[in-house]
C-alpha cells in the first residue's frame, strides 16, 4: 500500500537560510504522525511546505501515492485540510458559516452549498461536539470552542489527510485531550490521516504511532514514541536537563523537564535516567 | 439538533429585494425634490405620462435630476464596494480606499489630466487610474510583510499617502491658473452638481463589469479573511484573486473619482452598518453594498442639495460628515 506521504531528500531555504535540510520520511497511510522539536527546528516550515503553501528547492513530496506539483489547488484541498495556528477573527462569521467554507474546494466558485453539503457540516460539527454552537459569532467563542470550530471545519472538507499545527497550544488539559481523542477518533473511524505539529512532547507519546524529532532543519530520528523519546535523544536536541521516565498509564514515555534547582544538587545524569 | 441554515441563495435574493426597493426610494425622493420644487406626486405624474413633456419640471426631473441621483446610485456602490473589498484583502476592518489614499492619488493623476486639457473621458480616467495604482503599490510596498495584518501600521500608512497626495493637489492648484482654481476645488470636495447623461452611461460601463468580477470572487474573499494560509489549503489562488480584485477596485474608484472627486468615508459607513444584521457572508454583502451603498450617496446628495440655503453644498462635505464620527466610533471598538 502507498504511504500518505513520502518525503524524500527534501530541502527548503529562505533565501541562503536553509531551514529544512535533507529530510526524508514515511507517513503510513491512517497514522497519527506527530512532527516534535525545538523552537526553529523547523516544523511548522516542514508543514507549510507539505500543505505547498511554501515552496521547497529540492527533493520531492509525494501526497497520496502524487507527486505534489501534480495537485491542483483545488484537487490539492480535496485531499488534504488544514487546521492552522493563528486564525483573524475580525469579520463575524457564524459557526455554521465558517465550518461550511470547508466545502469550497467541492463546489463551484460561488460556494453556494446545497442540501447534503449543510448536512456534511452538520456531522462535523456534531463529531467535534460543538452543534449546540452552530449559530454563534466566532468571536464569541472561547478558544478551546474556536479549535473544535476550525477542526470541524476541516472534516467538512473530507480530506484524506489532516494537517494540524499545535492544536492544542494554549489550550486547558481538558480541550487537550478532548482534541487529541477527537484526532483519534477521525483516525480509526474515518481512516484519515493525521500529521500534526506539537511542542507537547507527553501528548505526542500518548497518542502518535509515529514520530518526528526535528533539530536545526535536520532529522534527529524518527520511529515510535519509544525509539524517537529517549533520555539521552532529548537532551542532545532541547540541549537543557529532561527527565524521561514511564508514565503509570500504559507505559508511554513521559517527559518532564527538570528545574534549574534540582541540577545545583548535582543530580548524576544515571541517576536522572531513572530506573526501568 | 442543529438547525438548518437559511440558503445562501435565498438569502442573497431576499436582501438584494429588500435593498433594491430602499434604493428605488431613494431615487424617488430625489428625483422629487430639489430647489424647483416638484414632490412625489408631480415625479409619479412624470413617469406615468400625466405631465407635459415640455414642461419645465418635466425637464429638470429627467434632464438635471435623473443623471445626478443615477451618478449617485453609481457612486455609492462603487465607492461602498471598494472599502468592503479593501477591508476582506487586508483583513482590516478600517480600510477604505479614502482613507488609504487610493482616492488621493487617482485625485492627483485626475487634476494631472485637468491641467493638462485631458477629456474627461478617456484621458482624466486613465491619469486617474495610474494614480490610484500608484497609491496602491505604495501602500502594499509600506506595509508588505506581516505588519500587514497590523491595522494600525496600516492606518498609519494611509495617514501617510493622504498626506503626501493632498500636498502633491496643493501643489498642482497653486500652479494651476485663477479660472480652473475654482472648478478643482469644487470637485475635489465631491460633486455632483455638473453630470450629464453620458457621464453616467461611460462610467457605467467601466463599473457594472467590475461589480460583477467582484461578486463572482466573493466567496474567495470570504476564505480569504481566514488568512492567507487557509484560503489556499481551500483551493484558492491567493495572487490571482488579489491582483484581480486590487486592479478592478482600482479601476472602479478611479473611474468615480474622476468623474465626482473625493467623497470620503463611505466605504467606511455602509459595509459596517450592512454586517451588523447580515453578517460577514460576502456573497451577500456585495450586492447588498451596490443597492445599499447607491442609496445612501442619493440620500447625501439629497441632503447637500436641500441643506444650504442657497445652492448647494458639495457631497463630500455631508460623507465626511457622517464617516469620520463612525470611523473615529470603529477604531474605539477595534481598540478592545
Amino acid at each position: 500500500m502507498n504511504p500518505a506521504i513520502e518525503i524524500k531528500n527534501l530541502t527548503c531555504s529562505y533565501g541562503n537560510n536553509s531551514v529544512l535540510r535533507d529530510i526524508s520520511f514515511l507517513v503510513p497511510k491512517g497514522d497519527f504522525y506527530v512532527i516534535i522539536g525545538p523552537n526553529g527546528s523547523g516544523k511548522t516550515t516542514l508543514l507549510k511546505t507539505m500543505s505547498a503553501s511554501i515552496r521547497y528547492q529540492q527533493g520531492a513530496i509525494e501526497i497520496q501515492g502524487r507527486p505534489l506539483e501534480n495537485y491542483t489547488k483545488r484537487s490539492l484541498a480535496r485531499t488534504v485540510a488544514l487546521v492552522p495556528q493563528h486564525i483573524p477573527l475580525d469579520f463575524p462569521f457564524t459557526v455554521m458559516e465558517l465550518v461550511l467554507m470547508g466545502r469550497s474546494p467541492h463546489l463551484g466558485i460561488l460556494g453556494f452549498p446545497q442540501k447534503e453539503d449543510i448536512e456534511i457540516a452538520r456531522q462535523a460539527l456534531s463529531f467535534t461536539g460543538v452543534g449546540q454552537l452552530a449559530e454563534r459569532k466566532l468571536d464569541q467563542l472561547s478558544g478551546g470552542e474556536r479549535q473544535l470550530v476550525f477542526i470541524a471545519r476541516a472534516i467538512c472538507q473530507q480530506p484524506q489527510v489532516i494537517f494540524l499545527d499545535e492544536p492544542t497550544a494554549s489550550l486547558d488539559l481538558s480541550h487537550q485531550t478532548r482534541i487529541m481523542d477527537l484526532m483519534e477518533d477521525l483516525k480509526t473511524t474515518k481512516a484519515i490521516t493525521i500529521v500534526m505539529v506539537s511542542h507537547d512532547l507527553n501528548l505526542a507519546a500518548m497518542y502518535g504511532d509515529n514520530l518526528l524529532l526535528l533539530k536545526a532543519g535536520e532529522v534527529v530520528r524518527q520511529g515510535r514514541p519509544m525509539d524517537v523519546l529517549s533520555f539521552k535523544v532529548l537532551e542532545e536536541t532541547y540541549g537543557c536537563p529532561l527527565l524521561v521516565d514511564q508514565g503509570g498509564l500504559g507505559g508511554f514515555p513521559r517527559v518532564t523537564p527538570v528545574p534549574g534547582r534540582f541540577i545545583s544538587r548535582s543530580l548524576g545524569q544515571k541517576e536522572r535516567e531513572v530506573e526501568k | 439538533m442543529i438547525q438548518a441554515p437559511p440558503s445562501v441563495l435565498k438569502r442573497l435574493v431576499t436582501v438584494s429585494s429588500v435593498l433594491f426597493l430602499l434604493m428605488v426610494i431613494a431615487v424617488f425622493a430625489g428625483l422629487s425634490l430639489g430647489s424647483t420644487g416638484g414632490g412625489f406626486s408631480s415625479v409619479w405624474q412624470s413617469i406615468t405620462g400625466k405631465l407635459a413633456d415640455d414642461s419645465m419640471l418635466n425637464t429638470i426631473i429627467w434632464q438635471v435630476r435623473f443623471p445626478r441621483v443615477l451618478m449617485a446610485v453609481l457612486v455609492g456602490a462603487t465607492l461602498s464596494l471598494g472599502g468592503l473589498v479593501f477591508q476582506a484583502l487586508l483583513r482590516n476592518p478600517l480600510a477604505e480606499p479614502y482613507i488609504l489614499g487610493v482616492s488621493g492619488g487617482s485625485a492627483i493623476g485626475a487634476i494631472i489630466g485637468i491641467l493638462f486639457g485631458f477629456s474627461r473621458f478617456p484621458g482624466v480616467c486613465l491619469m486617474a487610474f495610474l494614480g490610484s495604482i500608484g497609491t496602491l503599490f505604495l501602500i502594499l510596498v509600506m506595509t508588505t510583510g506581516q505588519s500587514i495584518l497590523r491595522r494600525d501600521s496600516l492606518l498609519l500608512s494611509g495617514v501617510m499617502v493622504n498626506a503626501f497626495c493632498a500636498a502633491v493637489i496643493m501643489f498642482l492648484i497653486s500652479m494651476a491658473r485663477d479660472t480652473k482654481i475654482h472648478n478643482i476645488m469644487f470637485w475635489l470636495m465631491g460633486d455632483l452638481s455638473m453630470i450629464e447623461m453620458w457621464n453616467v452611461g461611460m462610467l457605467a460601463m467601466i463599473l457594472v463589469p467590475c461589480f460583477i468580477l467582484i461578486f463572482w470572487f466573493s466567496n474567495a474573499m470570504n476564505l480569504l479573511l481566514l488568512g492567507k494560509e487557509m484560503a489556499m489549503s481551500m483551493g484558492i489562488n491567493i495572487k490571482a484573486v488579489t491582483v484581480t480584485l486590487l486592479v478592478a477596485t482600482s479601476l472602479m474608484v478611479s473611474a468615480t473619482v474622476s468623474h465626482c472627486g473625493l467623497l470620503g468615508f463611505v466605504g467606511l459607513v455602509m459595509p459596517h452598518l450592512l454586517r451588523i444584521p447580515l453578517g460577514a457572508d460576502h456573497r451577500i454583502l456585495v450586492p447588498a453594498c451596490v443597492l445599499g451603498g447607491g442609496a445612501y450617496m442619493v440620500l447625501c446628495d439629497l441632503l447637500s442639495r436641500s441643506l444650504p440655503q442657497q445652492g448647494e453644498m458639495p457631497v463630500g462635505v455631508i460623507t465626511a460628515m457622517i464617516g469620520a464620527p463612525v470611523f473615529i466610533i470603529l477604531l474605539k471598538k477595534s481598540g478592545r
